[in-house]
Protein backbone atom coordinates (compact mmCIF):
# COMPACT_ATOMS: atom_id res chain seq x y z
CA UNK A 1 0.00 0.00 0.00
CA UNK A 2 1.14 3.51 -0.62
CA UNK A 3 0.94 6.27 1.77
CA UNK A 4 0.20 10.27 0.31
CA UNK A 5 3.01 11.70 -1.15
CA UNK A 6 5.34 8.38 -2.62
CA UNK A 7 6.40 7.53 -5.66
CA UNK A 8 2.47 6.31 -7.93
CA UNK A 9 2.16 3.42 -9.74
CA UNK A 10 5.09 3.45 -12.23
CA UNK A 11 5.50 0.95 -15.66
CA UNK A 12 7.92 -2.10 -14.70
CA UNK A 13 6.33 -2.24 -11.08
CA UNK A 14 5.08 -5.70 -10.29
CA UNK A 15 2.04 -5.29 -8.01
CA UNK A 16 1.95 -9.25 -7.39
CA UNK A 17 3.39 -12.37 -7.99
CA UNK A 18 1.84 -15.55 -6.74
CA UNK A 19 2.19 -19.49 -7.06
CA UNK A 20 -1.32 -20.85 -7.60
CA UNK A 21 -3.04 -23.93 -6.14
CA UNK A 22 -2.72 -27.52 -8.10
CA UNK A 23 -5.88 -27.12 -9.78
CA UNK A 24 -7.16 -30.80 -9.37
CA UNK A 25 -10.08 -32.67 -11.28
CA UNK A 26 -12.39 -32.12 -8.19
CA UNK A 27 -11.43 -28.18 -8.34
CA UNK A 28 -12.18 -28.44 -12.15
CA UNK A 29 -15.22 -29.95 -10.76
CA UNK A 30 -16.74 -27.78 -8.78
CA UNK A 31 -15.91 -24.62 -11.38
CA UNK A 32 -17.55 -26.55 -13.93
CA UNK A 33 -20.89 -26.44 -11.14
CA UNK A 34 -20.06 -22.94 -10.48
CA UNK A 35 -19.72 -21.07 -13.51
CA UNK A 36 -22.51 -23.22 -15.61
CA UNK A 37 -19.88 -24.28 -18.26
CA UNK A 38 -19.79 -28.37 -18.35
CA UNK A 39 -17.98 -28.67 -21.67
CA UNK A 40 -17.01 -32.44 -21.62
CA UNK A 41 -13.66 -31.15 -22.40
CA UNK A 42 -13.07 -30.14 -18.96
CA UNK A 43 -14.67 -33.03 -17.27
CA UNK A 44 -14.79 -36.28 -19.23
CA UNK A 45 -10.94 -37.64 -19.88
CA UNK A 46 -12.41 -39.40 -23.26
CA UNK A 47 -13.92 -36.34 -24.39
CA UNK A 48 -10.48 -34.95 -23.75
CA UNK A 49 -8.46 -37.24 -25.67
CA UNK A 50 -10.76 -37.46 -28.64
CA UNK A 51 -10.10 -33.01 -29.20
CA UNK A 52 -6.41 -33.91 -28.76
CA UNK A 53 -5.34 -33.30 -25.27
CA UNK A 54 -3.84 -36.18 -22.98
CA UNK A 55 -6.17 -35.80 -20.51
CA UNK A 56 -8.89 -32.99 -19.46
CA UNK A 57 -7.98 -29.21 -19.28
CA UNK A 58 -8.77 -26.27 -16.94
CA UNK A 59 -11.39 -23.75 -18.07
CA UNK A 60 -9.84 -20.85 -19.34
CA UNK A 61 -12.48 -18.65 -17.45
CA UNK A 62 -11.51 -20.30 -14.14
CA UNK A 63 -8.01 -19.35 -14.74
CA UNK A 64 -9.06 -15.94 -15.54
CA UNK A 65 -10.84 -15.98 -12.55
CA UNK A 66 -8.10 -17.18 -10.28
CA UNK A 67 -6.21 -13.85 -12.22
CA UNK A 68 -9.20 -11.60 -11.43
CA UNK A 69 -9.11 -12.66 -7.70
CA UNK A 70 -5.72 -11.15 -7.41
CA UNK A 71 -6.08 -8.60 -10.24
CA UNK A 72 -8.86 -7.57 -6.81
CA UNK A 73 -6.08 -7.95 -4.08
CA UNK A 74 -3.87 -5.33 -5.77
CA UNK A 75 -6.43 -2.62 -6.71
CA UNK A 76 -10.01 -1.48 -6.02
CA UNK A 77 -12.11 -3.52 -7.91
CA UNK A 78 -14.48 -0.61 -8.70
CA UNK A 79 -11.38 1.70 -10.36
CA UNK A 80 -11.14 -1.44 -12.80
CA UNK A 81 -12.64 -0.05 -16.07
CA UNK A 82 -11.73 -3.35 -18.47
CA UNK A 83 -10.23 -7.02 -18.35
CA UNK A 84 -9.30 -8.83 -21.39
CA UNK A 85 -7.29 -11.77 -21.87
CA UNK A 86 -5.82 -14.01 -24.90
CA UNK A 87 -6.00 -17.93 -24.12
CA UNK A 88 -2.62 -18.68 -25.61
CA UNK A 89 -2.16 -22.54 -24.29
CA UNK A 90 -4.52 -24.98 -22.77
CA UNK A 91 -3.77 -26.34 -18.22
CA UNK A 92 -3.84 -29.72 -17.83
CA UNK A 93 -5.32 -30.60 -14.68
CA UNK A 94 -3.17 -31.26 -12.09
CA UNK A 95 -1.42 -28.48 -12.79
CA UNK A 96 -0.49 -24.73 -10.77
CA UNK A 97 0.17 -21.92 -12.18
CA UNK A 98 2.12 -18.37 -11.65
CA UNK A 99 0.20 -15.23 -11.68
CA UNK A 100 1.71 -12.22 -12.31
CA UNK A 101 0.37 -8.66 -12.67
CA UNK A 102 2.44 -5.59 -13.47
CA UNK A 103 2.20 -1.98 -14.49
CA UNK A 104 2.21 -1.81 -18.15
CA UNK A 105 1.59 2.53 -18.63
CA UNK A 106 0.02 5.08 -16.81
CA UNK A 107 -1.72 7.86 -19.34
CA UNK A 108 -2.76 10.93 -17.01
CA UNK A 109 -6.15 11.91 -17.79
CA UNK A 110 -9.37 14.05 -16.50
CA UNK A 111 -11.57 13.04 -14.56
CA UNK A 112 -8.87 10.02 -14.24
CA UNK A 113 -5.60 8.72 -14.55
CA UNK A 114 -5.42 5.08 -16.37
CA UNK A 115 -2.76 2.97 -15.47
CA UNK A 116 -2.71 -0.16 -18.01
CA UNK A 117 -1.70 -3.55 -16.04
CA UNK A 118 -0.26 -6.77 -17.91
CA UNK A 119 -1.62 -9.76 -16.33
CA UNK A 120 -0.52 -13.49 -17.05
CA UNK A 121 -0.83 -16.83 -15.79
CA UNK A 122 2.47 -19.50 -16.29
CA UNK A 123 2.50 -23.00 -16.52
CA UNK A 124 5.79 -24.78 -14.51
CA UNK A 125 7.72 -25.20 -18.42
CA UNK A 126 7.11 -21.24 -19.00
CA UNK A 127 4.16 -21.54 -21.18
CA UNK A 128 1.95 -18.71 -20.67
CA UNK A 129 -1.65 -19.72 -20.41
CA UNK A 130 -3.37 -16.49 -20.03
CA UNK A 131 -1.92 -13.02 -21.88
CA UNK A 132 -4.13 -9.89 -20.93
CA UNK A 133 -3.98 -6.35 -19.88
CA UNK A 134 -6.60 -4.83 -16.45
CA UNK A 135 -7.46 -1.03 -17.36
CA UNK A 136 -7.51 0.84 -13.88
CA UNK A 137 -8.67 4.35 -13.33
CA UNK A 138 -6.88 6.78 -11.13
CA UNK A 139 -9.28 9.76 -10.30
CA UNK A 140 -7.33 12.76 -9.50
CA UNK A 141 -9.93 15.22 -8.66
CA UNK A 142 -8.39 15.53 -5.02
CA UNK A 143 -4.83 15.50 -6.24
CA UNK A 144 -2.98 12.32 -7.41
CA UNK A 145 -1.11 11.19 -4.53
CA UNK A 146 -4.00 10.46 -2.36
CA UNK A 147 -5.79 8.83 -5.11
CA UNK A 148 -3.40 6.25 -5.28
CA UNK A 149 -3.90 5.51 -1.78
CA UNK A 150 -7.27 4.77 -2.80
CA UNK A 151 -6.38 2.68 -5.69
CA UNK A 152 -4.71 1.09 -3.75
CA UNK A 153 -6.51 0.66 -0.87
CA UNK A 154 -8.15 -2.77 -1.34
CA UNK A 155 -7.91 -4.28 1.60
CA UNK B 1 -32.38 -25.67 -35.63
CA UNK B 2 -32.36 -26.76 -39.20
CA UNK B 3 -31.51 -23.91 -41.47
CA UNK B 4 -27.48 -23.83 -42.15
CA UNK B 5 -25.71 -20.21 -42.24
CA UNK B 6 -22.38 -19.32 -43.96
CA UNK B 7 -21.68 -16.76 -41.42
CA UNK B 8 -22.42 -16.60 -37.68
CA UNK B 9 -23.06 -12.84 -38.42
CA UNK B 10 -26.35 -13.92 -40.08
CA UNK B 11 -27.39 -15.90 -37.08
CA UNK B 12 -29.50 -13.42 -34.24
CA UNK B 13 -28.93 -14.50 -30.53
CA UNK B 14 -31.84 -13.87 -28.21
CA UNK B 15 -31.74 -11.35 -25.66
CA UNK B 16 -32.37 -12.43 -22.44
CA UNK B 17 -32.53 -11.13 -18.27
CA UNK B 18 -31.04 -12.94 -14.95
CA UNK B 19 -31.28 -12.14 -11.31
CA UNK B 20 -28.24 -12.24 -9.54
CA UNK B 21 -28.60 -15.12 -7.01
CA UNK B 22 -26.31 -14.22 -3.63
CA UNK B 23 -25.83 -18.30 -3.01
CA UNK B 24 -24.30 -18.78 -6.33
CA UNK B 25 -21.85 -16.01 -5.83
CA UNK B 26 -20.99 -17.46 -3.08
CA UNK B 27 -20.52 -20.78 -4.85
CA UNK B 28 -18.50 -19.40 -7.13
CA UNK B 29 -16.12 -17.74 -4.90
CA UNK B 30 -15.42 -20.64 -3.41
CA UNK B 31 -14.79 -22.87 -6.07
CA UNK B 32 -12.36 -20.59 -7.59
CA UNK B 33 -10.50 -19.98 -4.04
CA UNK B 34 -11.94 -16.23 -3.64
CA UNK B 35 -11.33 -15.37 0.19
CA UNK B 36 -12.10 -11.84 -0.20
CA UNK B 37 -15.02 -11.53 2.97
CA UNK B 38 -16.46 -8.41 0.18
CA UNK B 39 -16.93 -11.49 -1.91
CA UNK B 40 -19.48 -13.40 0.47
CA UNK B 41 -20.23 -11.66 3.64
CA UNK B 42 -22.95 -8.75 2.66
CA UNK B 43 -21.78 -7.44 5.72
CA UNK B 44 -18.10 -6.88 4.46
CA UNK B 45 -19.42 -6.04 1.03
CA UNK B 46 -21.65 -2.79 2.48
CA UNK B 47 -18.35 -1.96 4.47
CA UNK B 48 -16.83 -1.59 0.82
CA UNK B 49 -19.95 0.67 -0.03
CA UNK B 50 -21.75 -1.85 -1.56
CA UNK B 51 -25.72 -2.80 -1.70
CA UNK B 52 -24.73 -6.63 -1.18
CA UNK B 53 -22.26 -9.44 -2.61
CA UNK B 54 -20.44 -7.40 -5.31
CA UNK B 55 -19.91 -9.37 -8.72
CA UNK B 56 -16.59 -11.38 -9.35
CA UNK B 57 -14.50 -9.50 -12.38
CA UNK B 58 -15.31 -12.70 -14.43
CA UNK B 59 -19.09 -13.42 -13.57
CA UNK B 60 -20.89 -12.20 -16.15
CA UNK B 61 -19.63 -14.72 -18.72
CA UNK B 62 -20.94 -17.22 -16.07
CA UNK B 63 -24.28 -15.35 -16.44
CA UNK B 64 -23.87 -14.79 -20.06
CA UNK B 65 -23.70 -18.95 -20.52
CA UNK B 66 -27.01 -18.88 -18.72
CA UNK B 67 -28.65 -17.83 -22.56
CA UNK B 68 -30.53 -21.53 -24.04
CA UNK B 69 -28.11 -23.61 -25.43
CA UNK B 70 -25.13 -21.14 -25.24
CA UNK B 71 -23.72 -22.73 -28.47
CA UNK B 72 -26.24 -23.48 -30.58
CA UNK B 73 -24.14 -21.37 -33.12
CA UNK B 74 -21.95 -24.18 -33.69
CA UNK B 75 -24.48 -26.48 -34.78
CA UNK B 76 -26.26 -24.05 -37.62
CA UNK B 77 -22.49 -23.26 -38.80
CA UNK B 78 -22.36 -27.20 -39.06
CA UNK B 79 -18.96 -26.98 -36.81
CA UNK B 80 -18.18 -29.29 -34.08
CA UNK B 81 -18.86 -28.64 -30.42
CA UNK B 82 -15.71 -30.73 -29.37
CA UNK B 83 -13.65 -28.85 -31.39
CA UNK B 84 -14.08 -25.56 -29.90
CA UNK B 85 -11.65 -23.39 -27.31
CA UNK B 86 -12.23 -20.16 -26.07
CA UNK B 87 -9.79 -17.80 -27.40
CA UNK B 88 -10.33 -14.37 -25.91
CA UNK B 89 -12.24 -12.81 -23.33
CA UNK B 90 -13.04 -8.88 -22.69
CA UNK B 91 -15.06 -7.17 -19.98
CA UNK B 92 -15.78 -3.79 -19.94
CA UNK B 93 -16.96 -2.53 -16.64
CA UNK B 94 -19.34 0.87 -16.58
CA UNK B 95 -21.05 -0.26 -13.25
CA UNK B 96 -20.57 -2.26 -10.30
CA UNK B 97 -23.39 -5.28 -10.36
CA UNK B 98 -24.27 -7.07 -7.02
CA UNK B 99 -26.48 -10.04 -6.08
CA UNK B 100 -30.13 -9.13 -6.66
CA UNK B 101 -29.52 -7.02 -9.88
CA UNK B 102 -31.50 -8.50 -12.62
CA UNK B 103 -29.63 -7.98 -15.59
CA UNK B 104 -30.04 -8.20 -19.26
CA UNK B 105 -27.67 -9.70 -21.48
CA UNK B 106 -27.81 -8.76 -25.70
CA UNK B 107 -25.78 -10.90 -27.43
CA UNK B 108 -25.03 -10.68 -31.23
CA UNK B 109 -22.12 -12.33 -33.69
CA UNK B 110 -19.99 -9.57 -34.59
CA UNK B 111 -17.24 -11.56 -37.31
CA UNK B 112 -16.68 -15.10 -38.54
CA UNK B 113 -13.28 -15.38 -40.68
CA UNK B 114 -10.74 -18.23 -40.69
CA UNK B 115 -6.90 -18.85 -40.27
CA UNK B 116 -4.67 -21.23 -41.19
CA UNK B 117 -5.96 -21.75 -44.19
CA UNK B 118 -9.36 -22.44 -42.50
CA UNK B 119 -8.08 -24.60 -40.29
CA UNK B 120 -9.34 -22.66 -37.73
CA UNK B 121 -12.89 -20.87 -37.12
CA UNK B 122 -12.75 -17.58 -35.65
CA UNK B 123 -16.18 -16.56 -33.89
CA UNK B 124 -16.60 -13.30 -32.43
CA UNK B 125 -19.39 -12.43 -30.17
CA UNK B 126 -20.16 -9.07 -27.99
CA UNK B 127 -22.24 -8.91 -25.59
CA UNK B 128 -24.20 -5.71 -23.28
CA UNK B 129 -25.36 -5.57 -20.34
CA UNK B 130 -27.92 -3.37 -19.17
CA UNK B 131 -29.16 -2.95 -16.05
CA UNK B 132 -32.83 -0.45 -15.68
CA UNK B 133 -32.31 0.27 -19.21
CA UNK B 134 -28.43 1.62 -18.66
CA UNK B 135 -25.91 -0.43 -19.71
CA UNK B 136 -23.54 -1.91 -16.93
CA UNK B 137 -20.99 -3.65 -19.06
CA UNK B 138 -19.91 -5.08 -22.32
CA UNK B 139 -18.13 -8.47 -22.99
CA UNK B 140 -16.28 -9.68 -25.82
CA UNK B 141 -15.86 -13.29 -26.46
CA UNK B 142 -13.82 -14.93 -29.39
CA UNK B 143 -14.31 -18.64 -29.53
CA UNK B 144 -11.92 -21.15 -32.00
CA UNK B 145 -12.98 -23.74 -33.55
CA UNK B 146 -10.77 -26.48 -35.65
CA UNK B 147 -12.69 -27.14 -38.65
CA UNK B 148 -12.14 -29.78 -41.65
CA UNK B 149 -10.15 -27.87 -44.51
CA UNK B 150 -11.86 -29.13 -47.79
CA UNK B 151 -9.39 -29.60 -50.58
Amino acid sequence: MTAPGEVPLQPGEVLTRVRGPVITREVIAEFAQASGDHNPIHLDRDAAVAAGHDDVIVHGMYVMALVGNHLRRVVDPSLIRAFTVRFAAVTSVNSSLDVTITVADRSVGEPEDVVELAVDATRDDGTRVVVGTARVAVPVGDGRSANETALRGAR
Amino acid sequence: MSVRAQSAREIELPRFTVTVDREELRRFARATGDDDPRSIDVEAAAAAGHRDLPLPSTYLFSLELRRPDPYAVLDVLGLDRGQMLHGEQSFTYLATCVAGDTLTFSPRMTDDYVRKGGALRFLERETTVERDGGTVAVLRNVLVVRQAVSA
